[in-house]
């Protein structure tokens, strides 16, 4: 199988910075790492690179230039080749924007199937999978929690997702855009210690512009067709807090708390 | 006259209006219509407060067919041209809006909590950067505007009753997708925390304690919900989740335990009447946002408050079963 997987380096939450005045995020200098759900998607592509061994694995990321080295750890796994969509004109892409760039360069790969995430931890929109797959015209699913990898061929995938009141599972004829949700049973594999220094810059292929070209109209800010307007801190309620011990006068001010609230 | 088209919630289908709350903000309380697309057997399940209600009768489980939606939505949109679309951050939700924008070459706002006015402009907030900060972002395409709607968030009382007409839509279309249904199996969990009026909510550091928290729910009458790490460690399932990542709650009260509060989880508990925290640490992020902090074992609390339940209900029979003998 032709596998592509879509991934996203996102910042790690405790050492961000925010351009209040831009209105963007300072993403140079932010230490970033593999997107959660898109962890997933990557060692799903293992699975089926194990059923299938002569499935190729091609992960592709749109992001600035500094997340090479991290494209450089998963060309260490055993992924085939890399592709990062790297150019300053993109900056500001919008999600409409984004789709834009990585559905054109999609459109002019073969592939059996695409393998993303469902949710990024820095915008959580999953809005990237569905708008891809409208512009390339195929099946798109959320939310994947598993994927059948002895029953998904080069012509259909079978894989559940767990749903809010039943697990359901599908089959659904590829190429198609399978979207995977975190979960438990999702770690990578590390790489093996010969391979941690190892030069795998050949494998990876770094795209501007000026390959896709694609009209500058459509991409970046200008591309774009939401404008982050204002950015305010999400301040929670800080409430009148009343201290207790879990010992029996602090269970008993529970308990009389939750009766006078009618909860017991 | 502004008319806006919301995508029911097939999941809670009742709740539907609560979209009329996103519709009357952004036309700033202007008389407008708003219409619902309902996929629905049973015409019991409708909700109110809407002009009209397009009902399609699901036959082969359109409902779950983004593109079966989508497809139906721009025929429709064609013929009524609507000036907002609005849905809702739910599964299917999230995979019509992007699909929908894209068709119409429109902006999408994606789960959006909240609609402000500035300047005349129309700013729809919605959290980014994991919680930490909330962005209001302008749409700059031509409407319609597209909205997808993070569950939970908005809530719509009725002011006065609105005459619903009910149009079925009997257009057959052909869905061009080949997604196929092949087994459904029921969960154990059956209810939506979403719902929920009482949650007895586990984190990591209820780890040890995670089966009592069933019981102290049934005790108080509420349910289970956890924090991302119970679901990351396997123990719990994502559909009672609460967070930004999960779900956005509104019961009347909350009791945290062992949950550390990052701003993640906090971003689902906005709405929450009374928060009560159980923590080894009375610094964590969670109790700065408690109405009462309990600073202690979680499997501790939970059997002493289990107790002392007990012995009130006890005493609630021994009193009942005096007054049957007098």
């Amino acid at each position: 199988m032709n596998i592509i997987c879509l991934v996203k380096f996102v910042p790690d939450i405790t050492g961000f910075t925010y351009d209040y005045h831009a209105s963007a995020m300072v993403r140079e200098h932010t230490r970033m790492v593999l997107n959660p759900d898109d962890e997933c998607a990557l060692s799903f592509a293992f699975k089926l690179k194990e059923q299938h061994p002569e499935s190729l694995i091609h992960v592709v990321s749109m992001a600035p230039s500094s997340v090479v080295p991290h494209m450089h750890d998963l060309l260490r796994l055993p992924v085939d080749r890399g592709t990062l969509i790297s150019d300053p004109l993109f900056a500001g892409s919008d999600t409409y924007a984004t789709s834009e760039v990585l559905g054109t360069y999609l459109k002019s790969q073969e592939f059996d199937v695409i393998l993303s995430g469902s949710r990024s931890l820095d915008g959580a929109t999953s809005q990237i999978p569905g708008q891809i797959a409208q512009m390339l015209g195929f099946d798109h699913m959320l939310d994947i929690t598993d994927i059948d990898v002895g029953r998904t061929s080069r012509t259909d995938a079978v894989f559940s997702i767990e749903g809010e009141k039943e697990t359901t599972t599908w089959s659904m004829q590829l190429p198609g855009v399978l979207s995977l949700a975190r979960s438990s049973t999702c770690k990578l594999p590390y790489p093996s210690y010969a391979d941690l220094q190892k030069d795998v810059s050949d494998k990876l292929t770094i795209l501007t512009n000026k390959e896709l070209g694609i009209d500058s109209t459509h991409i970046g800010l200008e591309g774009s067709l939401t404008k982050v307007v204002h950015t305010y801190e999400a301040n929670s309620r800080i409430r009148e807090k009343t201290v207790v011990e879990a010992d029996d006068e602090g269970i008993e001010f529970v308990f009389s708390y939750l009766k006078e609230r009618g909860f017991v | 006259m502004k008319r806006t088209l919301i995508l029911g919630d097939t999941g809670l289908p009742k709740r539907s209006n609560d979209l009329l709350e996103v519709s009357n903000r952004i036309y700033d309380g202007k008389k407008h219509e708003s219409w619902l697309l309902a996929f629905s057997p049973d015409q019991e399940n409708l909700p109110e407060g809407f002009e009209r209600i397009i009902l399609v009768q699901d036959e082969g489980n359109i409902c779950e067919d983004a593109r079966y939606i989508c497809a139906i939505i721009m025929d429709l949109h064609s013929t009524y041209a609507f000036d907002a679309i609005l849905i809702p951050g739910t599964w299917i939700g999230r995979m019509v809006a992007p699909r929908l924008a894209k068709r119409l070459q429109v902006g999408l706002v994606a789960e959006i909590n909240d609609v402000k006015t500035r300047d005349d402009a129309l700013e729809f907030v919605r959290t980014a950067y994991s919680g930490n900060i909330l962005s209001g972002i302008a749409i700059t395409s031509s409407p319609p505007i597209i909205l997808s709607i993070k569950p939970g968030i908005f809530t719509w009382e009725q002011k006065s009753g609105v005459n619903t007409i009910i149009q079925n839509y009997t257009k057959k279309l052909q869905s061009p997708s080949s997604l196929t249904c092949l087994k459904r199996k029921q969960r154990s969990v059956s209810y939506d925390i979403r719902d929920s009026k009482v949650l007895v909510s586990g984190g990591g550091g209820a780890k040890r304690a995670y089966p009592l928290l069933e019981t102290l729910a049934k005790a108080l009458g509420g349910e289970v919900s956890v924090s991302r790490k119970l679901v990351d460690q396997g123990i719990a399932n994502r559909t009672i989740q609460v967070g930004q990542s999960g779900k956005i709650v509104n019961p009347r009260l909350y009791i945290a335990i062992g949950i550390d509060g990052a701003i993640q989880h906090v971003e689902g508990l906005r709405n929450v009447e009374t928060i009560l925290s159980v923590n080894t640490h009375s610094d964590a992020p969670i109790c700065s946002i408690s109405d009462v902090v309990v600073v202690g074992d979680a499997k501790i609390f939970i059997e002493k408050l289990l107790q002392r339940i007990a012995l009130e209900n006890e005493g609630t029979i021994h009193d009942q079963y005096r007054g049957e003998r007098k």
